[in-house]
């Protein structure tokens, strides 16, 4: 039949040209979610460890294919612990000191037996740390061939090297546009960015002759969104990836990304897979869920009984080049250009897809031209009752409105039913409602009102208002009347529009559909993590029980309000309503620091996370809240645990320096105490000139002036103070670094030649804090020379602007350098070669280094002695050309 | 006071070469002062003095090389080590060398004039009381 009931029966029927949408992402994570909580005793423990923050789209597909991969084959009860070390934001010695406590407490008595490594940071973290996870097998992958070297025959290390593919996007880029004389390299400048910056620009340096490359590095998001807009023709963008841009904002790749296409008007060219789709061209030969599958396959061999070392270091394979039909549609691209094992993704959509709003309207106009056909018909129909045979109910109006699927009914301006259709009676006759023509609509509504039926005021106020042309129409859903939840229908009231009113009114099963979303919903209500569903208008529709716990409000509060109820400037500021329809069409965007009201007033910062997702029938928006309060407050703790360490480190400096300091300050007393002393003698005596008498005494005056200022210097050097950050001229700060540690020097029989650089940008930094690195790195220069013979040892201090809108520091010594093995360590805390030294210079110099977005490396000169060279970012805003 | 005594002080403070010869005069001592070795050296002067008051830690050449040198020069008078350094290797270094003194800066003026005396006077070294 045709009735409802045939669909609503297959009630799970799912559109089969839909595309995977988050509600599979969803269950999929629930299911996983559960499997964790629900075991008991697992046979096998994985650990997965990796760089990137939590739902970061690469990581969820590598996870979800390690998981399906592993299940393929006979190996059970596998348990997984994902864990997210965030170092491609920012990376130093006290956050790793850090995940390894956690690790340590966490993996103390429940061993993994295969850790999982998604990059060379945490694989190198793994290593080093090997201890915390016991014996566990380790399986890297995200590597390239340099992070790995020697590990090949390393006991119980298995992995999967994967290239980048950056130079075949370039050769992709010019077999698909011949014509291309540009290209930008758009990449961020976090530690993961820049771990691989020199490995991209000597990969890259080949398209030099063929190509303009200009080098877009760390350009703030706002800055690049401009460019990008604005390129000449003949142009292609390479995108590598922003986890973190110059002025410190971070950013999850992919969506950086999306935000950037949208706003280019060049093709972006991109090595991952799933950035085809969120505004690459192509050719995303990179996968992670090849990587991913294959690292599972890797696993299981593992629980299987392979020894680890026996699977080797395999060059992973990388899929076939995928592009994006709507980006190559857009930038005019013909197939044939293409390789021939290329993958087109995105094709156009049908008619149906593409147009759907206009069929419906179509059908809608249908429909209605037949309802007034129907109407004159029903009028005849009247007036020749009598007469009439059987014969005159087989009009137009019966054809059309019997062979429709929804329920139809015309009504009169008191509600009294005049025609109904088909399906309609039927619905009526298997439920025994009297709803036949001749009844009264209105007041069956009023006495299901009577008999506290779900929904029925709802309806009343909708039918009420269309008859009485206060709204030409209303649309509501219900659940059916008396069958509990079970399903669910789509009411339309329009008004007929004829000076006698009455209207029509159109009821359809959505069961199917409502059903989907509802498995969304109680996905989403079971999320451990607030999380909200908006409509495309921005009203909540569903917020899960943890945004009622974190906000303070119960759900019926909040829905139908903006989400600006709870989150007041998100509209306003971030995302003005019609401009976040226009995002919701192509993704999502993380805000970081909203301050979020709760129910009480009180206010919290947050993390906003908003996505997009396009369900069968509509688009929805998901909106995850991540209370950041607490993160916030342990980043207030790193900073004063990072203040400490430095004003130790100082300390430690001064102590160190203490011979000098007593030096500075006994030559003024021994001028003052002289002066004084002869001054006293002559007045005994009597024999004096006043002149004699002045220029002591003004003597005096200038040594205890002296005096004080060494006193002063030593007090802004120790003073405990928060870092006070400031645009600085990094040659002022090594000038008075100079004077500072003058004395020491010549104690160390060291001497120091500046090269100063002119034409030094400024940086921007706390003066003590980088003062604190030039006197470190110049007296270990000095102490690195205590051997060598004393008119050799001459220390060379240097400043200059660096590549690419940098600073640079360089400080080499005449000593014999750094043997390899310290050359591995020589950051660390602790680790001295000096037979006095705390081993804490250095690790604090690097730790002040970083957190003024530098970089500190250490090298062998070609000539002998060390070179320990700082990279500051320059003052201004940076826009490299 | 006998005509042409006369006492060097080698120093690279100029607050100290300044104050000290007051001192030094108020005691009735004439003084020349150097702010390096290499100074007094190339004054050709270091025959005639009658005491060295030396600063250990001079730019480039140390207070003990200067001592070397003066000794090899023929320069035989009395030497006086004056350090705002204090450290037992300096003063092992120096009672080798042969000083009459080491006095650590900043040391009292009375001190100063006793050992300049004394070691003007060929007293035995002072090394009770100041090495």
């Amino acid at each position: 039949m045709y009735a409802p009931y045939g669909q609503a029966s297959e009630g799970y029927v799912s559109n089969p040209s839909r595309r995977p949408t988050l509600l599979t992402a969803v269950i999929a994570v629930v299911i996983a979610w559960s499997s964790i909580s629900a075991s008991a005793g697992p046979a096998h423990l994985v650990v997965i460890l990796t760089s990137d923050p939590h739902s970061s789209p690469g990581n969820e597909i590598f996870e979800k294919a390690v998981r399906a991969s592993v299940a393929k084959t006979a190996v059970k009860d596998v348990e997984y612990e994902v864990e997210h070390l965030d170092l491609v934001y920012t990376d130093s010695p006290s956050i790793r000191e850090n995940f390894k406590a956690m690790f340590l407490a966490k993996y103390k008595d429940r061993e993994p037996d295969v850790v999982i490594t998604v990059g060379a940071t945490v694989l190198k973290f793994a290593l080093q740390e090997r201890a915390i996870f016991g014996n566990a097998a380790i399986v890297f992958c995200h590597v390239q061939q340099s992070d790995v070297a020697g590990l090949d025959s390393q006991k119980g290390v298995a992995g999967f090297v994967s290239p980048w593919f950056w130079p075949e996007q370039l050769d992709e880029a010019l077999r698909l546009l011949p014509t291309t004389r540009r290209a930008v390299v758009i990449l961020g400048n976090g530690p993961f960015e820049r771990a691989y910056e020199p490995q991209l620009r000597a990969e890259l340096a080949r398209f030099a002759k063929k190509l303009d490359i200009e080098w877009w590095v760390g350009v703030p998001m706002h800055n690049l969104e401009d460019r990008i807009s604005n390129l000449p023709p003949h142009t292609v963008a390479l995108y590598i990836g922003i986890y973190r841009d110059s002025e410190g904002e971070t950013f999850m790749p992919t969506l950086a990304l999306a935000s950037l296409a949208r706003r280019a008007n060049v093709p972006i060219f991109g090595s991952l897979n799933h950035w085809v789709g969120e505004g690459v061209i192509g050719d995303g030969r990179s996968s992670s869920e090849e990587i991913g599958d294959e690292v599972g396959t890797a696993v299981a061999r593992i629980f299987t009984g392979a020894r680890p070392e026996s699977l080797g270091i395999v060059k992973a394979r990388g899929v076939a080049p995928t592009f994006d039909a709507r980006q190559l549609a857009h930038f005019n691209i013909p197939r044939n250009r293409l390789p021939a094992d290329a993958v087109v993704l995105f094709e156009e959509p049908g008619l149906w897809d593409t147009h759907r709003g206009t069929v419906i309207a179509g059908l809608t106009i249908m429909l209605l031209q037949a309802l007034l056909i129907a109407a004159f018909l029903q009028q005849r129909l009247a007036r020749r009752r009598a007469e009439s045979s059987e014969r005159d109910s087989l009009s137009l109006y019966s054809f059309v409105a019997d062979s429709i699927i929804e329920r139809l009914a015309t009504l009169a301006p008191d509600g009294t039913i005049i025609s109904v259709n088909r399906a309609w009676s039927e619905f009526a006759k298997t439920h025994e409602r009297y709803l036949e023509p001749g009844e009264n609509y209105v007041q069956i509504v009023k006495a299901a009102i009577e008999r506290g039926q779900r929904d029925a005021a709802r309806t009343l106020e909708a039918v009420e208002a269309v008859l009485s042309g206060r709204d030409n129409s209303r649309r509501l859903e219900y659940f059916s009347p008396g069958d509990g939840d079970r399903w669910r229908y789509e009411m339309h009231i329009v008004s007929l529009q004829k000076p006698d009113g009455g209207a029509v009114i159109t009821v359809q099963d959505i069961t199917d559909r409502w059903r989907s979303e509802e498995r969304v919903r109680v996905a989403i209500e079971s999320i451990p993590f607030a999380t909200l569903l908006l409509d495309v208008a921005g009203r909540i529709e569903l917020a899960n029980a943890e945004v009622q716990r974190l906000f303070g409000y119960r759900q019926e509060e909040l829905l139908g309000h903006s989400l600006t109820h709870i989150i007041p400037t998100f509209s306003s500021e971030a995302h003005p309503a019609p401009e976040m329809n226009i995002d919701l069409i192509t993704g999502g965007h993380v805000k970081e620091d909203v301050k979020g009201v709760r129910r009480d007033g009180s206010e919290i910062q947050l993390q906003v996370n908003l996505r997009t997702i396009s369900l069968t029938a509509r688009t929805i928006v998901l909106v995850s809240v991540l209370d950041v309060s607490e993160r916030r407050r342990l980043d207030a703790e790193v900073q004063r645990l990072r203040e400490e360490t430095a004003h130790f480190g100082r300390v430690a400096t001064a102590g160190e320096m203490s011979a000098a300091i007593a030096h500075e300050l006994n030559q003024p007393l021994t001028g003052i105490m002289m002066n004084c002393q002869a001054a006293q003698r002559l007045l005994e005596r009597g024999a004096f000139s006043t002149e004699d008498i002045v220029e002591m005494f003004s003597d005096i005056v200038a040594d205890t002036r002296r005096a004080g200022e060494v006193i002063q210097r030593l007090r802004l050097m120790l003073r405990k103070q928060p870092a006070e950050i400031r645009a600085l001229d990094l040659n002022d700060s090594v000038k008075q670094v100079v004077r500072l540690v003058h004395h020491d020097l010549a104690i160390k029989g060291a001497a120091l030649d500046l090269e100063l650089s002119e034409d030094l940008p400024p940086v921007t930094g706390d003066r003590v804090h980088l003062q604190q690195v030039i006197v470190n790195l110049v007296l270990n220069a000095a102490d690195a020379m205590i051997g060598v013979p004393a008119e050799q040892r001459r220390m060379v201090l240097r400043t200059g602007p660096g590549f690419n809108r940098t600073v640079e520091l360089e400080v080499r010594d005449a000593g014999p350098g750094i043997s390899p093995e310290a050359m591995r360590h020589i950051f660390e805390p602790f680790f001295t070669t000096k037979p006095n030294g705390m081993g804490m210079g250095l690790s604090i110099v690097r730790s002040i280094v970083e957190s003024h977005s530098g970089r500190i490396t250490c090298a062998n000169a070609a000539s002998g002695g060390a070179v320990f060279r700082v990279t500051l970012p320059a003052a201004e805003r940076m826009v490299a050309a | 006071m006998s005509t042409g005594t006369w006492i060097a002080l080698v120093d690279d403070d100029l607050s100290v070469r300044r104050a000290l010869p007051r001192l030094l005069k108020s005691g009735g001592y004439e003084t020349r002062t150097f702010a390096s070795a290499q100074e007094l050296l190339e004054s050709g002067l270091a025959g005639s003095a009658s005491c060295f008051l030396l600063d250990i830690h001079l730019e480039r050449a140390s207070g003990f090389d200067l001592l070397e040198r003066l000794r090899t020069s023929g320069a035989t008078a009395p030497v006086i080590f004056i350090t705002a350094f204090d450290d037992d290797a300096s003063r092992d270094r120096a009672r080798a060398l042969g000083a009459f003194a080491f006095l650590r800066k900043p040391f009292d003026g009375g001190s100063l004039l006793d050992v300049v005396a004394g070691a003007l006077r060929g007293d035995p070294h002072d090394t009770e009381r100041h090495l």
